[in-house]
């Protein structure tokens, strides 16, 4: 390696966050905000909101080919091209297959996002906690590793994090689902207030709750602060939002953090691997290689956070070896990169409802219905472990005929008409980590910056198979109760990535010797290297897990400080 | 270059002579006004073209499919976002329109009537159209119908003034009455 050395000094800093999405976003606000001089490190191009957001104001006419990507792209790109997501709008925002590769031992759809501000742009944005019943897990029905902390522990953090970020959502007073700090609810369509009275009347544990999503519906001053207004309803979010409607990096936490002036964002920066001082005992700094000139440079820092989103951050710990540390940094367990888990996505479920034929919406609503867990929630009651829980939503039909020739044709297409209500649901399924789901590094492939390629294997198993039936079955119960008509359950056996909920594989827990991080975020080996990102979780539960990252991180740099300012660490 | 391109691909979707009749007499074609990299398409068959497009959906007091461009919109889909054979067909497709209408009224599609243009577009949807040889009208007709009307239900004059797009709603209302099954901006609100 061709390294520049820069003069160490004007490489070092207090702090080096590796990557900027969700997660690496929040390590830079809190870092700086509470004084650490701090490197972010992005290894995709800078996105700054508002100003590279190059589709956010185009209008449907204005689209070549009115939203769909040509063929070119899509054969391309056959793995991004099966994200939702991937549309004419927003394709600039997702890594494309052939420039990034990883290798598949497992059919895995890696959606990644490669710039400032990563996958935060494109998120669904839908924020729920966990609870304890989540937390308590792998303890009670004897998977994976105990978690080292608890609801408890995470509480504050969320209130932390949901105050700034800003979370819409209605107190719904569940245990499964614990109240956060809301903003205003969105409300819900006639079909979907029906649906949720119907399902309450016939199940007690069953419950359906307008989605708590990262949207700015009453701006606090907190909000105004960061030059952010409320949501306007125009349901573009993946393009960027120029209101700042939503939460993402870029709007919020990375404006932030370069506002304190301690924060230094530099983009093009491939992290190569976290370098380990044999004689310290400790991590002392990264190696980042230029994606665009490949050069070579080391960093510098008391402390690391590393947030390169789930795998990759397994990739960075895996490619960081020293004679301490031959398997990867803070590795002595071999379990690094093992146990990794996603959610279950495979199932969905359609149907009509006749009925409030004189009622429709008004606005475009950037959020959906969710349907708590409510299978195996207090003790096992099923053949499968854990349970999933569900979007819901509906909404009027706008029927038009295409009949005709002409006059006719067009008198046709001018008229449209409310028809029948449309509701479907998907499924978000708890997975269980196994020590046979695994990423590791390739032995001899590498990209394009002479950094291993990552191996992916993880699958469905018999309790994925029994989850998909049963929200089936029970979804149908659920829509044939409520007199929905023409019901339609399908798996559409989908690789699993597609979630975007990869989790895992530098896992918490009390024990070092079956855990690689502490109950603050911490290699137990390496303790000035932090993992906040998806990489950590001990088990997956059914919650979107961006909200538990946020508060995951915001509390690692509280302690992380805190030891810092004790002469700790 | 690119004109030379197109013809001898029309000579050769119509047997190997130019017996197209917008070619006919002049031996030559002027250029498409839309540059495309995968089909050949030259400005006689794009006039051809935005005809059948304004036959399918006319001007009335509100613009038709030529006026919001609805044939570039058909090319621009099938040169971009088709596989090569649906291309080919495509194209085949379309020179058989073209023949099997002039075989029936002697003139050239875009020099008839708009009732004439609009009973043959009927023929073909009612599959009394016959050609000489392997069919390809629907794979011409079916892109070619589905296109124009998407580009005339996506175009700016009718998503604004007859439907109402707003970008910025502002809000978000669960349960907004309806007055009037005829109030089009509510409906689709």
């Amino acid at each position: 390696m061709n390294i520049n050395v820069d003069g160490k000094a004007q490489n070092t800093f207090d702090a080096i966050v590796i990557g900027s999405g969700i997660s690496g976003g929040w390590a830079a606000k809190e870092l700086g905000e509470k004084g650490l001089k701090t490197l972010v490190l992005e290894r995709g191009r800078d996105v700054k909101h508002n100003v590279d957001y190059p589709t956010t104001n185009m209008k449907p006419w204005e689209f070549e080919h009115k939203g769909q990507l040509p063929l070119s792209v899509i054969q391309e790109n056959p793995i991004v091209s099966r994200c939702y997501a991937f549309k004419e709008d927003a394709a600039h925002f997702f890594v494309k297959d052939n420039e990034h590769p990883y290798v598949q031992d497992k059919p895995f759809d890696w959606i990644r996002g490669y710039q400032v501000g990563g996958k935060s742009l494109l998120w669904a944005r839908q924020t729920q906690r966990w609870s304890q019943l989540d937390f308590d897990g792998p303890k009670r029905d004897g998977f994976a590793v105990e978690w080292p902390i608890g609801y408890a522990d995470l509480a504050p953090w969320y209130s932390y994090v949901e105050k700034f970020a800003g979370i819409s959502g209605n107190k719904d007073g569940l245990a499964e689902l614990p109240d956060g700090e809301f903003l205003k609810p969105m409300e819900m369509t006639k079909v979907e207030s029906y649906f949720k009275e119907k399902v309450a009347a016939k199940y007690k544990d069953r419950h359906v709750i307008i989605g708590r999503c990262a949207h700015i519906t009453d701006p606090q001053p907190i909000h105004t602060q960061q030059g952010r207004v409320k949501c306007q309803h125009r349901d573009l979010c993946q393009r960027g939002c120029p209101f700042g409607g939503y939460f993402s990096s870029n709007a919020s936490t990375i404006p932030w953090a370069l506002k304190t002036g301690n924060v230094t964002l530099r983009p093009h920066s491939v992290v190569h691997s976290i370098i380990y001082d044999e004689q310290k005992g400790r991590a002392t700094g990264v190696r980042v290689i230029d994606s665009e000139t490949k050069e070579a440079t080391e960093f510098f820092a008391n402390i690391i956070f590393v947030n390169a989103a789930a795998l990759n951050t397994n990739l960075i710990l895996l490619n960081s070896t020293s004679s301490r540390f031959p398997k990867g940094l803070g590795n002595d367990n071999g379990l690094l990169g093992k146990y990794v888990a996603f959610h279950n996505y495979r199932a969905r479920i359609s149907a009509e409802y006749e009925g409030f034929d004189n009622f429709t919406k008004y606005g475009n609503r950037p959020n959906g219905c969710y349907i708590p867990r409510f299978r195996n929630v207090h003790k096992q009651e099923t053949d499968f472990l854990r349970g999933y829980a569900a979007g819901f939503s509906g909404s009027h039909n706008i029927e038009r005929s295409y009949d005709g020739v002409g006059d006719e044709l067009k008198n046709n297409l001018l008229h449209p008409k409310l028809g029948k209500w449309h509701v479907g649901s998907h499924m978000m399924g708890e997975t269980i980590p196994k020590e046979s789901s695994y990423v590791a590094l390739d032995a001899d492939k590498k990209d394009a910056w002479g950094i291993p390629q990552l191996r992916i294997s993880m699958d469905y198993d018999d309790n994925d198979e029994k989850m998909v039936k049963d929200y089936m079955e029970q979804m149908t119960e659920m829509f044939t109760e409520a007199g929905f008509t023409n019901i339609k359950a399908s798996d559409d056996h989908r690789a699993p990535g597609l979630d975007i909920h990869e989790m895992g594989g530098v896992r918490m827990g009390k024990d070092p010797k079956t855990s690689l991080l502490n109950k603050w975020n911490q290699l137990h080996a390496c303790k000035n290297v932090f993992v906040t990102d998806g990489a950590c979780m001990t088990s997956t539960a059914t919650q979107n897990p961006s909200l538990t990252y946020m508060a995951f991180t915001a509390r690692a740099v509280d302690y992380a400080v805190k030891q810092i300012n004790a002469k700790e660490l | 270059m690119q004109r030379r391109t197109a013809l001898k691909q029309l000579g050769f979707l119509a047997g190997g002579a130019l017996l197209l009749p917008s070619c006919l007499g002049k031996q030559t074609a002027k250029e498409a006004t839309i540059q495309l990299s995968n089909i050949a398409f030259n400005g006689n068959q794009e006039s051809t073209l935005a005809a059948m497009c304004e036959a399918l959906i006319p001007k009335t007091d509100l613009p038709g499919a030529r006026e919001v461009n609805a044939h570039h919109f058909v090319l621009r889909m099938m040169n971009d976002c088709y596989e090569p054979d649906a291309q080919q067909k495509f194209l085949k497709g379309f020179a058989q329109a073209q023949e099997a209408f002039e075989e029936k009224s002697g003139d050239a599609f875009e020099e008839s009537t708009l009732a004439e243009q609009q009973a043959f577009l009927k023929d073909i949807e009612a599959d009394k159209v016959s050609v000489e040889g392997e069919n390809n009208l629907k794979f011409f007709y079916e892109p070619f119908r589905g296109h124009t009307i998407q580009a005339f239900l996506g175009s700016e004059y009718i998503m604004t003034n007859v439907f109402g797009y707003n970008m910025i709603p502002g809000t978000f209302k669960g349960a907004v009455e309806i007055n009037a099954n005829t109030d089009l901006k509510t409906i689709l609100g």
